[in-house]
């Protein structure tokens, strides 16, 4: 079943541990960033007649880091949207088989990800493209996108640690 | 076609085996992109692809909208919103109901979530009925299905979601869903009156409130009804873009939270990480629907159905009927975003070939959406009410929830028949 907006109220905003408070930290920064830029931009284009120059791009760059930086934590939280009709279908041993399973492909995929946005990096920083108007290089954003994937990466690592104890302490 | 419906297949397998939505999409699409282009352009593709779509200027959009509604959750206006629909309509038989209904619509008009409308609701609504002794199954139905239309009425984060899938501006998306949105309102209090015209000791009318009262109570909701206005008054008019929008709502839910004083550093703090752990859910979903569409795209899938489609010789209302009946159906077991993300990227383009508007088709998978988040066996709003009553049982809430069900379906065929109740108003917009 979906999981959308579990995070009702302030509880799934607590941070557990220094690990997901600079990761949260992040994300609230980029996005209240985000928030300021526009309304002062707004604010600035009609009452003032000055909008912010290259506003527009600076949200661009944010948006992968209010987008990314937030994957280890859901990750870890297991708070994608899934659809698991079958999976109550599984118990016991074969619960554990297909938590392993799962949080393994998840990890394939992850890593999949992180090593595209790192090759699409090397390729933008070797091309050295920029942004139009703050004339920014873009090789960085793809990057960071990169290492949080990493990052999420480490996370599914240990999650498929875990799920390996549960397999061998279920057995016996 | 046949390998994006063997991907499709593939695909539903893996993710009700439990496997993220988001992640299975990125290695069917890419699977199967590999499969029938060849795996270099794949490869290409799903980092070209991602990098685009973080950085996409217009898709800030969403971030912001949720961030508005994480602080309108917090400024906990929904006690004021029930006081004053209650002033207005608790003295009516069923009034109290009918109140739980305008609170929603009113509560879904700064929040862009039907999970948190009913969640709020219940909490406010829930005890009043039970003073005045309503039926329980009544009570619960009304606030799982008022609850819905946190995602119809503006601003709404599925019509955001949906308009980043098909491309389509999401203010006029957003404008397109103020009527069907009254309409439901007005629809479902007219359930409550039936019903109550039937069965009157189902709800029995609440106090009556002196005139003066009834303004005093207006006092709580203004600001509400002052943030609504300026944002969808400024996509309307064109002051701003849905973006600029979002920006100018959510710093004026944190004002108007701080005027409540209901805003301390850590209410803020959480809403802001709040919004952004439901950006990453979903981006995380959206990326992989976009890398799945391509791939369904250029195993020319959309064209053979459409193909096959105008083969029937069938009139094209009649494949729109036949769409909405498969996401009821799909409703039963998927949910809300989900849905729409998984859908949304394959029944688009037929629809668009059809000769349809995708504004109104938008408007169209919302209200199946909604009835999705109210079907057993699988209804998020039911659920939710459920954690916030755990006395009641599962099937009274459906129970309850029959009646508006029934006005659902009202609603939809009105729409589908009638495209100017969501097309009028963006219409104007030019």
């Amino acid at each position: 079943m979906a999981q959308e907006e579990h995070a009702l109220g302030e509880d799934g905003s607590r941070p557990e541990g220094v690990f997901e408070a600079v990761l949260m930290v992040m994300v609230g920064t980029a996005i209240f960033l985000m928030m300021v830029i526009t309304f002062v931009d707004v604010v600035g284009r009609y009452g003032f007649n000055a909008p912010i120059p290259g506003g527009f791009e600076l949200i661009e760059f944010l948006m992968p880091l209010s987008i990314f930086a937030g994957l280890p934590i859901i990750t870890r939280r297991r708070a994608h949207i899934v659809v698991g009709i079958l999976d109550g279908w599984f118990r016991g041993r074969a619960g554990d088989i297909r938590k392993l399973v799962v949080d393994a492909a998840s990890l394939a995929v992850v890593a999949f990800i992180a090593e595209r946005m790192w090759a699409q990096g090397d390729g933008l920083a070797e091309a050295q493209i920029e942004s139009g108007y703050l004339e920014w290089p873009i090789a960085p954003a793809a990057y960071a996108i990169g290492v949080l994937s990493a990052v999420t990466c480490v996370v599914l690592l240990l999650m498929v640690g875990r799920d390996l104890r549960d397999l061998a302490r279920g057995q016996r | 076609m046949i390998e994006s419906l063997i991907g499709f297949a593939v695909l539903l397998l893996i993710v009700f085996m439990g496997f993220p939505l988001g992640f299975a999409m990125v290695a069917v699409g890419f699977v199967g992109f590999g499969l029938v282009r060849g795996w270099e352009p794949a490869l290409e593709m799903v980092g070209q692809l991602i990098l685009d779509f973080a950085m996409s200027y217009s898709f800030s959009v969403l971030p912001l909208f949720v961030l508005m509604g994480a602080f309108v959750y917090r400024a906990a206006l929904s006690e004021d919103l029930y006081d004053a629909s209650n002033a207005w309509l608790g003295h009516y038989k069923g009034g109290l109901a009918m109140a739980t209904v305008a609170a929603c619509g009113g509560f879904s008009a700064v929040s862009g979530s039907s999970v948190a409308t009913a969640a709020t609701m219940a909490k406010v609504a829930m005890p009043s009925m039970r003073r005045y002794r309503y039926n329980e199954n009544l009570a619960a139905g009304t606030i799982a299905a008022g609850g819905t239309m946190g995602i119809l009425i503006p601003p709404s984060i599925a019509l955001v979601i949906y308009g980043i899938i098909v491309e389509e501006d999401v203010g006029k998306l957003f404008i397109a869903g103020i009527i069907p949105g009254i309409l439901t309102v007005a629809l479902y209090i007219l359930v409550i009156k039936v019903l109550i015209a039937v069965r009157p000791e189902l709800g029995p009318p609440g106090p009556w409130t002196p005139w003066l009262d009834r303004i005093k109570a207006l006092k709580g909701v203004w600001g509400m009804v002052a943030l609504f206005l300026l944002v969808l008054g400024g996509i309307y008019l064109g002051v701003f873009t849905p973006t600029e929008a979002g920006g100018i709502g959510a710093v004026g839910a944190v004002l108007f939270a701080i005027s409540r004083r209901k805003m301390g550093w850590r209410a803020f703090f959480g809403a802001l990480v709040e919004a952004g752990q439901t950006t990453t859910m979903v981006f995380s979903v959206a990326f992989g629907a976009i890398i799945l569409s391509n791939f369904m795209n250029i195993s020319g899938m959309p064209n053979q159905i459409v193909d096959w489609v105008n083969s029937l010789d069938i009139a094209p209302i009649a494949v729109v009927l036949v769409i909405c009946l498969i996401y009821i159906a799909l409703g039963c077991v998927f949910e809300g975003i989900g849905m729409i993300l998984l859908t949304v990227p394959i029944f688009f383009p037929v629809v668009q070939s059809l000769g349809f508007d995708l504004i109104w088709f938008g408007i169209v998978v919302i209200m199946v959406t909604e009835i999705s988040l109210i079907t057993p066996p699988i209804g998020m709003n039911v659920f939710v009410l459920k954690t916030i009553l755990p006395e009641m049982s599962l099937w009274g809430i459906f129970a309850g929830i029959g009646p508006f069900f029934l006005a659902d379906m009202v609603r939809l065929l009105l729409v589908v028949f009638i495209p100017g109740l969501a097309l009028y108003l963006p219409g104007l917009m030019g």
